[in-house]
Parts: C-alpha cells; structure tokens; sequence
C-alpha cells in the first residue's frame, strides 16, 4: 500500500489530493506512473511532466518505491 | 483531507544566522524598526544583520515586487535587482512595485524609485540585464542570498548552479494561476544541514509543448503578494537566524482552495554537483528551446519559437512580415486567410483586421471535428495562417488542422511578434 499526494495541478488532474494505492509489494516508479496513468485518465498528460518524490526524494524510473512509502506528485510551474 | 505529518525532525532546519551584524542602530532606526526590535529572534541585533545584508532578487515582476517592497521597509541594507524588462499595462495588476507612470520605463529604474520611498536607507543596485551564464557567478558573488522570482524555466536552473556555485542559498517562488510553490534551497547550507537544490528537486523541465502557458494560463495578482512575502520572510529568517526556514520543505499553496500543503524534499546523492556553470545555449536545449532566444523574449514567446528559431522559419509556420507581405500584395478582397485563434477579450485588445476568429479551445477540446469542418469551409482551400498572442496556441492548432488535411500555418511570435515587426500602433497586453 502506497500513500500517493498530488499537488498544484497534479491535484486538479488527479480530482483528490491523495489517495491509498494498493500495489502488492515493492513498485518501480516507471510502473506506478504506468498505474497511476492509467487509474486516472486525466491525470496522465499531466503526470509525465510531473517530478515524483519518494520519501522526498528525487524518483528515477528505475527507482523502486518501498511497500508503504510516501510519494509526491508535483508539477513544476515556472512563473514570477 | 489531512496529510500525513511531513515536518521531519522538528528544528533540524534551524539555521545560523547568515549575515554578521552591521554598525549600532541609529537612535531614528531605534524608532523605524521598533516593531521588529521587540520581536524574539531578531530585535537589535537582527536588525543590525539585516541593514549589513545583501539580498540578491532576480525579476522585479509578480514574485519579485511584493519581495522587494517587504525587504526594503524591513531595512535589508543592500537589494540588488536584476531584470532587463521594461513595465507594461499587463504587469500592473500584480507587480505592485510598478505603477502606471512606470509603464514604458525599465522595471529596475522603476523598482529603484518604488523603493527609494519606501525607505531611502536601502541601497537599490539596478543591474538593468538578463541574467545569463556570462553574467550570473558575478552578479551573485556580491550577495549574502538570492530571490529567484524570475519567469521561465532555463533562469530558474541557471539561478540554482550559479548558487550552488557561489555557495549561497536561494528562495524560490513559483506562480500558476491560482497556485504557488515556495521553497529554500542551499546546495551546501552552513551549520551541518543537508542541502537541497532546486535541481534536486525537479531533475527535468517539462517539454515547452507541456509547460504551463502563461498566456493562456493566467495568474492571480494577490496571490503573488502571497508568496512574494513568503520569500521575504524566508529571506529575513536565513539573514537574522531566526525560526526554522523552509530548507528541506517545499510549500505548496492554492489560493482558490485556502489551503497551504508541504512536501518533504532532499538531496538526490545521484546528482553530479555543479562544479561549473555551462552556456545560455545548453540552458535553452536543456528547456527545449532553441539556443539562439531574442533578449527581450518572455518565456511564453520562447516557446513559440520552438517551431521556428528565429530567422528560420520551419516548415508549418510563417512570419509576421511574410504574412504582412501576403496581404500587401493581395487584391482587394482576396488577402491571405487568418485564424486568429485568441479569446474574445484579447482581440479586443489588438485585432489584425479581416482575421475569423475561433478560440483554440475549439480546436483543443470539445467538438474539434466540428471546428475544423467549419475552417475547412471558410479556408475554401486556401493556406490557413494560424495566429495567438506569442504563438504557442496557433502552433497546437495549426498541427490539429494539418492532421486534418488542410495546409495550417503558424504565425511566428503571434501578434506580439506582428506588433513588433509589422504595426507597432496595436495596443500591448
């Protein structure tokens, strides 16, 4: 079980601001967006420009996100 | 919802103070400051620390003037701006430094002349140019920190190397409509915290394609004075030592929602660190724009070009003085066919005459077959010059009616570009 937050306009996407993900034991980050992707259409153009963070820290596809792990959907926004 | 606790290690964050003292306050400082003096964690001496410090702010826009307005009347000794663009009407619903005056005139003179009133005892330091890879280790080496409240995203990484160079920490903002990320980065922060940067963080910038469009976007003018005094007051805590600043965290606000939510964030140990600053063309490739981008480009004008580099217009698009051409050369009655593809409220601001306008959500969302069938009609077989205001929109649309069949052609720039090049008389926005 996964706790996933999304922020900004992964929020907005998304239509929660996090939910519970049940993914049977530990997930590589390029098959939770594949998940993620797919569980919430509309988040999915957003989703591949977002940085996910696991634990607060920088998630590489490769990276293999633990059984109850936090992880963070944030889009960057560039505007001043 | 309620978020899990994210805070960590409750005071890790705690920082020495990153100014040393100036001279002894003044008897008329003694009065002027007297709200803070009496405030646990500053009073005297963090006052004295503040007027010795020097507080570096990238863009005197949305971020940067409510920033800068707070900084000054807080009694920052020295504020150094760094911005090569002039105010326009569009910057002054939120960029309160500016007023209606200003407009036409350079933002850092502008800025400068704000501040002078605010409090004359700031030493303003106008560095009126774009920050680049040339200019960014000099321009930071005289600062104690800086404000990135700059506008894209190549300055935004450019800010973050030339930082973890200099060894100084950033307070960075971030605005999108309704929304806005605050955060304290510092590659190497004193004291024996980890640090962070804004690489760290977000690795990768989005595809122009994708990235947020500010013309189309929008963003809500108070909502800059939100996050601008956040950066303030982070900037006033790093200064004095005061509190737990937001390094390690990075905070995430939602003006329509009321809500401020925060997300843990550290060092990514696969992260070369940043041991030499590269060119502004390897910045622009990074963000996926081409290397060669006009000095007075806004981002949202950048990413228009992703098409056409300027002076060489690929194949999909048109220039405005080509356009311009056409439509001289034409007969009366018979010029060439243009979509303007802006809202209803932006042409009413600059119109090009003769121009059939449909707004590109049209062609975006919704019955987009429907759109097109009614281009194809009014085209009657003739190219389709696509046009918005910086062309980021007519770019999307002329790819739709492309794929659609019909021979779509983006104009370069928009009617920013138009204005610019061919009628300078239409109205700015």
């Amino acid at each position: 079980m996964l706790t996933v937050r999304y922020f900004a306009g992964a929020r907005e996407a998304a239509g929660v601001a996090s939910e519970q993900l049940e993914v049977g034991g530990p997930t590589p980050v390029a098959a939770l967006r594949r998940a993620l992707a797919a569980s919430r259409p509309g988040l999915a153009p957003v989703l591949s420009r977002c940085a996910l963070l696991v634990a607060g820290s920088r998630a590489t596809d490769d990276t293999v996100v633990p059984d109850g792990a936090l992880v963070d959907v944030l889009p960057p926004f560039a505007g001043g | 919802m309620t978020d899990p606790v994210t805070t960590g290690a409750a005071g890790a964050r705690t920082l020495p103070p990153l100014v040393a003292p100036g001279p002894e306050l003044s008897p008329d400082d003694l009065a002027r400051y007297a709200r803070h003096l009496s405030l646990p964690g500053v009073g005297v001496e963090g006052q004295r620390r503040l007027a010795a410090a020097r507080v570096l702010v990238v863009g005197a826009g949305g971020l940067g003037s409510p920033a800068l307005l707070y900084l000054a009347a807080a009694g920052v000794g020295t504020l150094g701006i760094v911005d090569d663009d002039i105010v326009d009407a569009s910057n002054l619903q939120r960029q309160v430094v500016h007023g209606v005056g200003d407009v036409g005139r350079p933002k850092t003179a502008s800025a400068r002349e704000t501040l002078a009133g605010v409090n004359p005892e700031t030493q303003v330091v106008e560095h009126r140019e774009r920050l680049g890879s040339a200019n960014a280790r000099e321009l930071l080496a005289g600062y104690d920190l800086v404000l990135d409240g700059s506008d894209n995203f190549a300055t935004r990484y450019l800010v973050s190397d030339a930082a973890e160079l200099a060894g100084v920490p950033v307070v960075w903002g971030g605005l999108y409509r309704f929304q806005g990320q605050v955060a304290t980065f510092w590659a190497a922060p004193t004291g024996g915290v980890p640090g962070v940067t804004y690489r760290d963080v977000f690795p990768d910038p989005p595809p122009p394609a994708l990235a947020p469009d500010c013309a189309t976007g929008g963003v809500l003018g108070a909502l800059c004075g939100t996050i601008g005094s956040v950066m303030a007051t982070e900037a006033i805590k790093l200064i004095t030592g005061a509190g737990r600043t937001l390094l390690g965290r990075l905070a995430v606000y939602d003006a329509l929602d009321l809500t401020w939510r925060h997300l843990t964030v550290g060092p990514d140990p696969s992260r070369a660190p940043v041991t030499t600053l590269p060119d502004d063309a390897a910045y622009a490739t990074f963000c996926g724009l081409p290397p060669a981008q006009p000095a007075d480009a806004q981002a949202s004008d950048a990413q228009a070009e992703v098409d056409a580099g300027p002076g060489r217009p690929a194949s999909g698009t048109v220039t405005p003085r080509e356009l311009a051409g056409l439509r001289d050369g034409a007969a009366e009655g018979d010029g060439p066919f243009v979509l303007d593809v802006r809202e209803d409220w932006e042409v009413a601001i600059a119109c090009l005459v003769g121009a059939h306008v449909v707004p590109s959500g049209d062609f975006l969302r919704g019955d987009v077959a429907a759109a097109t069938a009614r281009v194809t009609g009014l085209a009657a077989g003739r190219t389709v010059h696509v046009l918005c205001k910086s062309g980021v929109r007519s770019a999307r649309v002329a790819a739709v009616l492309r794929d659609a069949g019909l021979d779509a052609r983006s104009v370069a720039g928009g009617i920013v570009a138009w204005t610019r090049d061919v009628d300078p008389t239409l109205r700015t926005y």
